[in-house]
């Protein structure tokens, strides 16, 4: 009883901020319990609307994300700060390496730079031959990662451009070395851009010169998986892996990776590798628009 | 009195709300990127609810989860568990430790980040129905513990600015029981 009354009063008075001596109900009590029992039944059903994706919730996520963006994009610039400072430094440490390097890549990119030359050459001639109909370009609109960071559920990306941007979801995101996923959910002025990576990601692919077609599956790590490779076709480590097209929801050509054997497997080392950059363009890609174009 | 009351409760929410919104961006963390911003407000909420009771509500706890749940694009609900169910373990672990000795306060302390980790993978293995992995969600347990020691110097640094700037304080209570 006496134990029971010390622990009592030693627990008001550790109350931060109460008066010493008075008498505060202690926390833990009925009410304070019930309370805490009762939030944690609201979190599970939430939870289990989250699962069953739940059309009310999701939209309800989007708004409140378009709410927070502000708060979002603001906590995002020391964290860019601290990237690129970060980048910076080991740049410095790499850089002798990296000279080498470049030098070797500058010879090479003559070489190509020649051979583009010949064949935008040879191609212009073609398509005059054909008398082929000009390709529309694509538009795009840019936008800053405000939240994007892999956890335990999958790889998603938040950039500040919404429905007031034109995108919609289903839209090609790339940045500056290639494509990196698509937009899945988009409010006002935010848009949620599934990665490559995840697991859920299904992307049509032609794999090499051969244009052998399949499907870029994300796996949750780095190296997409290659599957549904069309039968009799092989492909080869190092050949060059683009958007096929198939299904009309990407536009085509856009440079994903380039194959890798992992495990007797075929993957994709990704040219975006890991998604260090702030910025992300969005391909205002959309068939029935390009078939207006085209009327 | 009044500033220090006000202070008082200034600072979880503070915490509590800066928090998820840096755990939403890239930090590019060397382990368990993703994980170690939400694990440390998980953790910032554990040392709160020990060190400070009676200052954390639990509906506080709750919006900061969905805040967490929201900017980490996880699913709705799932840091919010994992965060009330925290909030449970310290009030249940300060009444544990009110009748056993300084060894097993600390021991069972030191246990509470550990079956933390095991609750919030458990959580998500069953959100999945499979199993996520274990390293990851242990590496981002371990980065939040490295990243606790900022905002542990800042409850510190304010505890200590609080509690001089007024000799009559009731702090002072507080100081001699804690300290």
């Amino acid at each position: 009883m006496f134990i029971k009354n010390r622990h009592k009063i030693r627990r008001t008075n550790l109350r931060f901020g109460s008066a010493p001596n008075r008498q505060t109900p202690l926390k833990g009590s009925g009410l304070s319990s019930t309370l805490l029992f009762g939030l944690a039944l609201l979190a599970l059903v939430f939870l289990v609307l989250d699962k069953t994706e739940n059309r009310q919730l999701k939209k309800l996520k989007a708004q409140a994300l378009d709410l927070a963006a502000p708060a979002l994009e603001l906590a995002s610039v020391p964290a860019g700060y601290i990237q690129r400072s970060f980048d910076r430094v080991q740049s410095f440490y790499e850089i002798n390496r990296k000279f080498s390097e470049l030098q070797k890549e500058n010879k090479r990119l003559r070489r190509v730079e020649w051979n583009i030359d010949k064949l935008e050459r040879n191609n212009s001639r073609l398509k005059a031959l054909l008398n082929s109909a000009e390709e529309t370009p694509l538009k795009f609109v840019s936008g800053r990662i405000i939240s994007g960071n892999p956890g335990l559920f999958g790889h998603h990306m938040l950039v500040n451009v919404g429905h007031r941007n034109g995108i919609h979801a289903g839209f090609a995101v790339i940045n500056s070395t290639g494509f990196i996923g698509r937009t899945v959910d988009t409010g006002t002025r935010t848009s949620r851009i599934l990665l490559l990576t995840d697991k859920t990601s299904r992307i049509p692919i032609t794999i090499g010169k051969q244009g052998v077609r399949g499907v870029a599956i994300g796996t949750g790590s780095i190296f997409p998986k290659i599957d549904f490779l069309a039968h009799n076709r092989r492909i080869f480590e190092g050949d060059h892996v683009y958007t096929s097209g198939d299904g009309g929801e990407l536009p085509r050509g856009l440079s994903i990776g380039v194959v890798k054997k992992i495990d007797n497997q075929f993957h994709i080392a990704l040219v975006a590798g890991k998604q260090t950059n702030e910025y992300v363009s969005i391909l205002l890609f959309d068939q029935s628009n390009l078939a207006e174009n085209q009327r | 009195m009044f500033r220090y009351r006000i202070t008082a409760l200034v600072l979880p929410v503070m915490l509590l709300a800066f928090l998820p919104t840096l755990a939403a961006s890239q930090w590019h963390m060397p382990l368990g990127d993703g994980l170690a911003f939400p694990f440390l407000t998980v953790l910032v909420v554990l040392i709160c609810a020990l060190r400070y009771p009676g200052l954390l509500p639990s509906p506080l706890v709750f919006c900061s989860g969905l805040a967490c749940d929201l900017f980490t694009r996880s699913p709705l609900g799932y840091w919010t568990l994992v965060m009330l169910i925290t909030l449970a373990l310290a009030r249940f672990a300060e009444t544990f430790h009110e009748h056993h000795g300084r060894l097993v306060r600390a021991v069972s302390t030191v246990l509470l980040p550990a079956f933390i980790t095991l609750i919030a993978w458990i959580l998500a293995s069953l959100y999945e129905l499979s199993w996520q992995p274990v390293r990851t969600t242990i590496e981002g347990m371990l980065m939040a513990l490295l990243l606790l020691i900022v905002p542990v110097l800042l409850l510190m640094g304010l505890e200590t600015l609080l509690i001089t700037k007024k000799q009559n304080d009731p702090s002072r209570t507080f100081r001699r029981s804690r300290y």
